[in-house]
């Protein structure tokens, strides 16, 4: 069964993200387990899609493939019409530079870069001329205006993620991949990255994958996946996310 | 220009601060500081050599013969060929506290006499000054007055013998006055090998007092001042060719001496091995350094490689920071380099041969900072490559890092020719090349062995079955543990060990053979310039003496090599193995029978009653030296006579007999009819000793007496000398080992101090805690010792046993104090680090984990 979007837009043709019959194993010293086992996943370009599961359930891993950031044991991994499998390590890094934007759980910034470096890195990674000048903007989007200086150290852990957000969007990537970007914030905080990484989302119609154990938050997608034992079990309609944004508002 | 996007983000790295890299500095630092030290002390000496060359050959150009006089002829072409010719004589002698001054008794001793020209043009000294106290002049000191001859003597003469300006001395058949002490003397190279104080006289004297007979063994130096515009090429080119047969030997300003600068050389190559190693124990350092900051750096490359940074800029990234980290450590240790022979030349002023040339050497400078490039790319290498090949994907998991992939062929080839272009640095620092094949071989050989043995003893360990008491088991584990120290440290510890290991029980060894094991069989003297007709007198005398007992006395000629199978001796280069033997004058003998105790290596000796054509027996370090052969044709210049011999036997000379010993024996019938003198020696009751010499030397007064002991303290001396500079070194091999151990346990701190506050958490006091932490630290330290001791043992055989040729005893006491005090240092070192992690309040780490 291929979980796909209402778009329709089954298999490479229409879908912005295509995983075909995901396997991925690992060696660990107690034995070789199995993490994916046959995932089939389409996601439509603009779609939101949230993925739901127990610890352990392979979520974070499917999100990782799909980064290109590993490998699957077998099938087929497709972002943005190229094949990941047949990249080298370098040019998957190209690829993320192009395509993708991560948020973390951990948020994961330099220590030792400002929140402006932090957010320019894509940028000048990607050999743009004005980062900085874009990454203030990012920022500013964000409300970090006035803490552009700041280290990370600095900053709570809500402005850190924020820090992140800016980061995930600066380079205006097609997919946006959050691995439950909640999970280090208390309830306030992170309902405000919420609706935060939703609006920017929505303003730019971007993709995005958000892991979350978070129902509620989860419901916020067009469409939301669960995750049982490395297979995606079934998929539910989520809410209307932009209305529920705005009544949250 | 905008900057590129590798330095720029390496230079935001370095914001986090250097926390970590102080023993990467200090490493770095150490190593490059010793080999830029010794070099550059080394080049200040040769240096010193040099710029003052015309002032300690004492001549622009000159010629030595030794045991006879120029012939008229030769001396006329000399004078007629140059501005100024001055005569030198030097012997050694005995000088005497005449009978009637002589407070003591039997007052006297071995003098290196040296007799100079003192009027005209020629008068010594051509270059530089000789300075007298009181100031006189040179010529009117040594002149007759009141029918007295002149003498000047160093201070240690007047010491000695406990005279005084004014006093005399006996020298010879005659008295001479000691008109004041001489206390510069410009062609004196001090340090060198001197058995007695200068004693210094004129020509005249010397002809006068009856000690320059047919055959002694005065050495005769022709010294000229040149035209400034003369060509010494040119000028050496014509004498060879107007005496093309004469059996001298021909010094010049540029050739001066060859023997200090060989020393200096020699000394200088195998200091820079020893700061070499002093190095590569540091390179251990700078690679854990480096891996332990990496380490730190994970998320940091796991983010960026996450945001699209490919491997090769992550990689040009860390290479940036370690390179300008390193270019710091290397600039570090060549400004103290560079600075270290200011401070060594106060130490050891009036030790040095020569007064040394202070300045900035760039070619050693550039050297050692080649030595510190290498060696910090060489072993950076690997964790960067390893940083490079970091799973960004980890960061899903909050684990990042444990993935043990290994670096790509790229890396490892650029490794494979970092570490030749390292080897190729050493074999090509000295002009030994055979020194430092040695030291290179041996250095990888144990480097594998540390590492292999590290490997073998955490196999085993972690095999062991786990102990049922918790301290030993957290020990063991500690050790075993992936990503533990133990290998870096066995390596990095136990090579520094192993290098104060071998270094003690080589210098145990030959201290050994030089105080208990020669005494036992030495002669007390040896007799030198017997005339053959005085032979029969000498050993009337000895025998004359209370248990006195004449041990050998052989002829003794002296000579040179005038070409080996046809090819001229003047093409052995002087300062390359054997050649002194092609360059020098030598001293050979004639005898019949094998000497007692000969061990032939290849050939067979020479019946008693043979009367063939010219045999020689010759010396087997010479022949391997010069690649000479049984059967081989050498031919000598013996007083201007040219004798062709055939070489019949090689055999083993083990100079530590104290035997009366030459490279080359002749066979009878060859040198029987040439004018030559007797050595002997000659053994006594120690309480009789000083009565053989008076007895000898009042029957006989041209013949001098060397007192075994005062050779065996002049070696001593020298050796010790050499031996302290060694060890020097050798202890920086140590602190290089200890550096090591303490970054390794440095970077282990933050894990201790958890492991630490878990087990306080679970109930164990620290007295249980400290327990585990001891134990492990003397498994370390043990097993580190115990293989240092094993390897260590094994290369001071080696060097005694090949390069010494000399009889090994294992030295447990110098093996084993060295070892234990590895062990000691581990533990102390461990424990101070420890003590800390220990103090930490449990709730305020556990609040930070």
């Amino acid at each position: 069964m291929v979980i796909t979007s209402d778009a329709g837009a089954t298999g490479s043709g229409g879908a912005l993200v295509s995983l075909r019959d995901l396997h991925l194993t690992l060696d660990s010293g107690a034995g070789a387990v199995n993490i994916l086992r046959g995932v089939d996943l389409d996601i439509a370009r603009g779609e939101t899609l949230g993925v739901v599961g127990p610890s352990g359930s392979g979520k974070s891993t499917m999100l990782a493939v799909t980064a290109g950031l590993e490998r699957p044991t077998s099938g087929q991994v497709e972002v943005a019409g190229q094949n990941l499998g047949n990249m080298n390590e370098d040019q998957l890094a190209l690829f993320r530079r192009k395509h993708v934007g991560i948020v973390f759980q951990s948020f994961h910034l330099i220590p030792t870069m400002t929140a402006l470096e932090n957010v320019a890195v894509p940028l000048e990674l990607a050999g743009k001329p004005n980062a900085f000048d874009q990454a203030r903007e990012s920022l500013a989007d964000v409300g970090l205006a006035d803490r552009v200086t700041h280290y990370p150290s600095q900053l709570s852990g809500g402005e850190q993620q924020r820090v992140a957000l800016a980061r995930a969007f600066v380079g205006e990537p097609d997919l946006i991949l959050a691995d439950e970007p909640t999970g280090n914030l208390d309830s306030n905080t992170g309902a405000g990255i919420i609706d935060l990484m939703f609006g920017i989302r929505r303003d730019r119609d971007l993709t995005l994958m958000l892991i979350t154990h978070d129902d509620q938050v989860a419901q916020r997608c067009d469409r939301v996946v669960r995750m049982a034992d490395g297979q995606l079990q079934n998929t539910t309609q989520g809410l209307d996310a932009d209305a529920a944004s705005v009544s949250a508002g | 220009m905008a900057m590129p996007i590798s330095l720029r983000f390496a230079l935001r790295d370095l914001r986090g601060g250097l926390k970590g890299f102080r023993i990467f500095l200090a490493c770095l630092t150490l190593g490059v500081t010793a080999i830029a030290g010794v070099g550059s002390l080394g080049s200040a000496i040769r240096a010193g050599i040099d710029g003052n060359a015309r002032n300690l050959l004492g001549a622009d150009v000159e010629v030595r013969v030794s045991s006879r006089a120029a012939s008229e002829q030769q001396v006329a072409w000399m004078a007629d060929n140059s501005q100024a010719l001055s005569l030198v004589r030097q012997l050694r002698t005995m000088a005497r506290v005449p009978a009637e001054n002589d407070r003591s008794g039997g007052n006297q001793t071995l003098v290196e006499l040296k007799a100079v020209t003192v009027t005209g043009n020629g008068a010594y000294p051509l270059y530089g000054e000789a300075m007298l106290e009181p100031a006189l002049s040179l010529a009117d000191a040594l002149a007759e007055r009141d029918g007295v001859k002149g003498a000047v003597a160093e201070a240690s003469l007047l010491a000695r013998l406990g005279v005084k300006v004014g006093d005399r001395l006996t020298l010879g058949t005659e008295q001479v006055e000691l008109r004041a002490t001489l206390v510069t003397e410009p062609d004196r190279v001090t340090g060198t090998f001197a058995l007695g104080p200068r004693l210094m006289i004129n020509n005249q004297t010397l002809d006068d007092v009856g000690l320059v007979q047919v055959g002694s063994l005065v050495r005769h130096k022709y010294r000229m001042r040149l035209a400034p515009e003369t060509d010494v090429k040119i000028w050496r080119e014509k004498i060879d060719a107007a005496f093309p047969d004469a059996a001298w030997r021909i010094g010049d300003v540029k050739t001066a001496q060859p023997s200090v600068k060989r020393f200096v050389d020699r000394l200088g190559l195998f200091l820079t091995l020893v700061g070499l190693t002093a190095l590569i124990i540091g390179g251990v350092g700078v690679g854990n350094a480096v891996q332990a900051y990496l380490a730190g750096r994970t998320e940091t490359i796991a983010t960026l490689k996450c945001l699209g940074a490919e491997g090769a800029l992550i990689f040009r990234i860390y290479l940036i920071e370690i390179g300008a980290l390193a270019a710091l450590g290397i600039l570090g240790g060549l400004l103290l380099g560079a600075a270290l022979p200011m401070v060594a030349l106060g130490l050891l002023e009036g030790e040095l041969p020569v007064a040394a040339n202070i300045a900035v050497y760039p070619v050693p400078l550039l050297r050692a900072a080649a030595f510190g490039v290498l060696t910090a790319f060489v072993f950076a290498l690997w964790p960067l490559a390893r940083a490079r090949e970091v799973p960004a994907a980890g960061l899903f998991r909050d684990i990042v890092g444990g993935d043990r992939r290994w670096p790509p062929l790229r890396d490892i080839l650029l490794l494979a020719i970092s570490a030749t272009l390292l080897v190729t640095l050493a074999l090509t620092t000295g002009e030994n090349a055979t020194l430092a094949k040695w030291f290179v071989v041996s250095s990888v050989a144990a480097i594998a062995a540390f590492w292999l043995l590290a490997r073998s003893l955490i196999w085993l360990l972690a095999r062991m079955p786990r102990s049922r008491r918790p301290g030993l088991r957290l020990a063991l584990s500690n050790l075993v543990r992936p990503g533990a120290p133990t290998a870096g440290v066995v390596i990095s510890m136990g090579a520094g060990l192993t290098v104060l290991v071998t270094i003690a029980l080589i210098e145990g060894n030959l201290n050994r053979q030089v105080q208990s094991r020669i005494p036992e069989r030495a002669p007390s003297f040896f007799f030198i310039d017997i005339q053959p007709d005085q032979v029969a007198t000498f050993e009337g005398t000895v025998a004359r003496v209370k248990g006195g007992e004449l041990v050998q006395r052989v002829p003794m000629l002296r000579g040179r090599v005038a070409s080996i199978n046809g090819k001229s001796a003047d093409l052995y280069p002087v300062d390359k193995e054997g050649g002194w033997f092609a360059n020098n004058e030598i001293g050979f003998s004639y005898m019949a029978d094998m000497p007692e105790g000969t061990e032939l290596t290849g050939g067979d000796w020479w019946p008693q009653d043979y009367a063939g054509p010219p045999l020689i027996s010759l010396g087997d370090h010479i022949a391997e030296d010069l690649d000479i052969r049984v059967n081989d044709t050498i031919t000598f210049n013996v007083l201007g006579r040219k004798l062709q011999a055939r070489v019949a036997n090689l055999r083993k000379i083990d100079w530590t007999r104290m035997r009366l010993n030459f490279a080359v024996i002749f066979a009878p019938g060859a040198l029987e009819g040439a004018p030559q003198v007797h050595v002997a020696t000659a053994s006594a009751p120690k309480s009789q000793e000083a009565h053989l010499r008076d007895a000898v030397s009042k029957a006989l007064p041209n013949v001098s007496a060397v007192r075994i002991g005062d050779v065996l303290d002049t070696v001593t001396a020298m050796f010790e000398r050499i031996t302290a500079a060694i060890r020097a070194s050798a202890a920086v091999t140590l602190i290089a080992g200890v550096l090591v151990l303490a970054g390794a346990l440095a970077a282990g701190h933050r894990r201790r101090v958890y492991d630490s506050v878990i087990l306080k958490v679970l109930g164990a006091t620290r007295k249980d805690v400290a327990r585990a932490y001891l134990i492990e630290y003397a498994l370390l330290g043990g097993a580190t010792a115990v293989l240092a001791a094993v390897v260590g043992t094994t290369a001071a055989w080696t060097v005694m046993r090949f390069f010494m040729a000399g009889e090994w005893v294992f030295l447990p006491m110098a093996a084993g104090l060295t070892a234990g005090g590895g062990i000691v240092l581990t533990i102390l070192l461990g424990f101070i680090g420890t003590w800390r992690a220990l103090g930490q309040k449990a709730a305020t780490v556990l609040r930070h984990v």
